[in-house]
């Protein structure tokens, strides 16, 4: 009988085979350096039209799509796409620590795994980021004309760290645990080193290295293809996604916007729990980025 | 204790089947001698990924590795990496499983005892499956309910044990909720209360509180007998059991509640083969990092002592018994 599943110790690698969709699946260790970054891979057996790397968010936003993040990977796959997901150095699986975490570090990780995929499969891919991991996505490819689909991409991070800096609060006050300390976020952060928020200690390296990174910056000059995902109960873009839009097609770039029933508050997990297969609004998403990326990639093969 | 402060442990990413689904997990192995048993540590349910909140099964695995356990951490199906699909959780439909798999596979490997480690969902899959499976050398239960309710019911069955009729009244009476009836979300909280609320009060009715027991089968009582038989299936085997709360927590009220019952009795057979550490503020969640590290050295402390005791006793077994006679 033959194996669907196999591991090989030495090379830290697990391989397994979807007998459905004919896709094969390796979840490795794997990156330049000692410190590994954790990576799942999913070829399709078949004809591969083209290749995506999955830039992940992280803190919460990391536990809250992750299955969503899965569906995507499996979907694409189904259609032609190999498609790498990873976790940066120090989050998730990988190895390394939290208080190593830099905008830098997380962005030389990002280009290892576009690196890795390119040279494995032999052509450029293309790229999905998801709130956090927009940064990393635009900064990573911001000279190249790779798609990229962005989901609720966080537009800066003075303002990522201020939203969850408020959740913070929030949670703290309604569970009893007392309301701001007085100082900001940017002063506790010198003063202590690091601030818990939610369970995640943020340090001061990440807020440091992250300060005056803004997505419509990192996105760059060369005109590319950009789907942009909003997950929310609104019925338009919100302000600063049309104005990033807006901006975005004044360069030149090609720009397709997306409203569905998503997330309200991303730091919240397991308040209103329910099974990701199960949501409305996780089948349309995947379904409008599937088909947006399958698209776009096939339009860049020779 | 920061991870480059361990000895390097190695992982490996690994695929094994359990009831038909393919569930992935990372293997981690011990730098140092081994002490040939493995830790398998269980997600709470709506975190229930191998990493958990702020990565604490991570840090967790590389820890005891770095004691000489073996360790795994887990996707249930359905979630993660792993195939399947996930359905509503509830808590007297935990994942054993998922766990019987973890187990095989680990047994493949050479390491025939286990740790079993959950959280809240964990913790209850941890006890459901430590009770169908040999080779359990200890039951860790972080934040576990004692009382069974779908996820995201806790607060609904809560309020429908304290709160009197009047008190929920009183809390619809007022304009706020009123405003909510038409909002589809608020509309669908009412509604678990409400029904919460009913339940009790015809399973009252009914008088299926026989013979003045404190624990009902009305998933309100105080103590679901999911919880209660596994544990004192494992109390009968003598296996040692540590249980970790936050002193602040809904799941520490209930445990102490449900403590004037039959769980009263169980724990007091146990001995010291039940210990209950309390940590300060609410561990449920896992929604503080400070909590996450101190739950991190709980559960490695006892180990530690989970080991210094199983060396002792095969210490003891392996001495020759004082005025037995000589075979040679």
């Amino acid at each position: 009988m033959q194996r669907s599943s196999a591991h090989d110790i030495r090379e830290r690698l697990a391989v397994r085979r979807d007998p459905q969709t004919r896709v094969r699946e390796e979840a490795m260790f794997f990156g330049p350096g000692s410190v590994k970054m954790f990576g799942y891979l999913r070829i399709p057996e078949g004809a591969v039209l083209g290749a995506v790397v999955v830039c992940p968010p992280i803190h919460e936003d990391f536990m809250r799509v992750y299955r969503k993040q899965v569906l995507l990977a499996r979907a694409l796959a189904a259609r032609g796409l190999a498609v790498l997901g990873f976790h940066y150095r120090g989050t998730g699986n990988s190895e390394g620590e939290v208080r190593d975490l830099t905008y830098d570090g997380m962005l030389d990780d990002t280009r290892s795994a576009i690196r890795w995929l390119a040279d494995r499969m032999g052509v450029g891919p293309g790229l999905v980021g998801i709130r956090w991991g927009g940064l990393m996505a635009a900064a990573a490819a911001k000279d190249s004309d790779a798609p990229m689909a962005l989901w609720e991409p966080t537009i800066d991070p003075d303002l990522y760290f201020r939203e969850a800096t408020r959740a913070n609060t929030v949670w703290h006050v309604q569970e009893g645990l007392g309301g701001p300390s007085g100082m900001s976020f940017e002063e506790e952060l010198r003063e202590h080193g690091s601030v818990d928020l939610l369970g995640y200690p943020v340090y001061l390296g990440l807020y440091e290295t992250a300060g005056g990174h803004r997505l419509a910056d990192e996105l760059g000059d060369r005109p590319r293809p950009l789907l942009l995902v909003q997950m929310t109960r609104n019925e338009r873009l919100r302000d600063r996604y049309a104005t990033l839009s807006r901006g975005l097609e004044d360069k030149g770039f090609s720009v397709d916007g997306h409203v569905l029933e998503g997330e309200e508050s991303w730091w919240f997990t397991g308040v209103r729990w329910e099974p990701e297969e199960g949501r409305t609004g996780t089948h349309e998403l995947v379904s409008v980025t599937t088909d947006w990326v399958v698209h776009r990639v096939a339009e860049r093969r020779p | 204790m920061s991870e480059t402060d361990l000895p390097r442990a190695s992982e490996i990413p690994v695929f094994f089947p359990a009831d038909g689904e393919t569930l992935f997990g990372i293997f981690t192995t011990p730098a140092d001698e081994a002490v040939g048993t493995a830790v398998i540590v269980l997600p709470g349910g709506s975190t229930p990924l191998t990493t958990d909140r702020n990565r604490i099964s991570v840090r967790l695995c590389r820890r005891v590795a770095s004691q000489g356990y073996h360790a795994m951490r887990l996707d249930y199906h359905g979630a993660g990496e792993s195939t399947g699909s996930l359905g509503w959780l509830q808590l007297d439909r935990p994942f054993a499983d998922d766990v019987q798999g973890a187990v095989r596979w680990i047994e493949r490997q050479g390491v025939s005892s286990t740790v079993l480690v959950g959280s809240c969902f964990g913790a209850r899959t941890a006890l459901s499956a430590a009770a169908e499976t040999a080779g359990i050398r200890g039951v860790v239960l972080v934040s576990v309910p004692v009382r069974d309710h779908a996820m995201g019911a806790r607060a609904s069955n809560d309020a429908a044990l304290e709160w009197s009729l009047w008190t929920y009244l009183k809390r619809t009476l007022n304009l706020r909720v009123i405003r909510g009836l038409f909002d589809r979300r608020h509309r669908h909280v009412y509604r678990k209360y409400a029904r919460a609320k009913l339940r009790k009060v015809s399973a009252r009715l009914r008088r299926r509180d026989h013979h003045g027991s404190a624990d009902t089968p009305d998933g309100l009582g105080l103590a679901s007998p999911h919880f209660l038989t596994p544990l004192a299936s494992l109390v009968e085997r003598g296996v040692p059991l540590l249980l970790v709360f936050g002193t602040s927590e809904g799941h520490r009220k209930e445990f102490d509640r449900a403590m004037a019952g039959r769980l009263g009795e169980i724990v007091q057979r146990a001995g010291r083969s039940i210990e209950v550490e309390l940590l300060p503020g609410r561990v449920h969640g896992f929604r503080s990092s400070f909590l996450q590290d101190a739950v991190i050295d709980v559960i490695s402390d006892w180990l530690g002592r989970l080991d210094a005791q199983t060396s002792s006793a095969e210490d003891r077994a392996a001495r020759p018994v004082a005025g037995a006679a000589s075979t040679e």
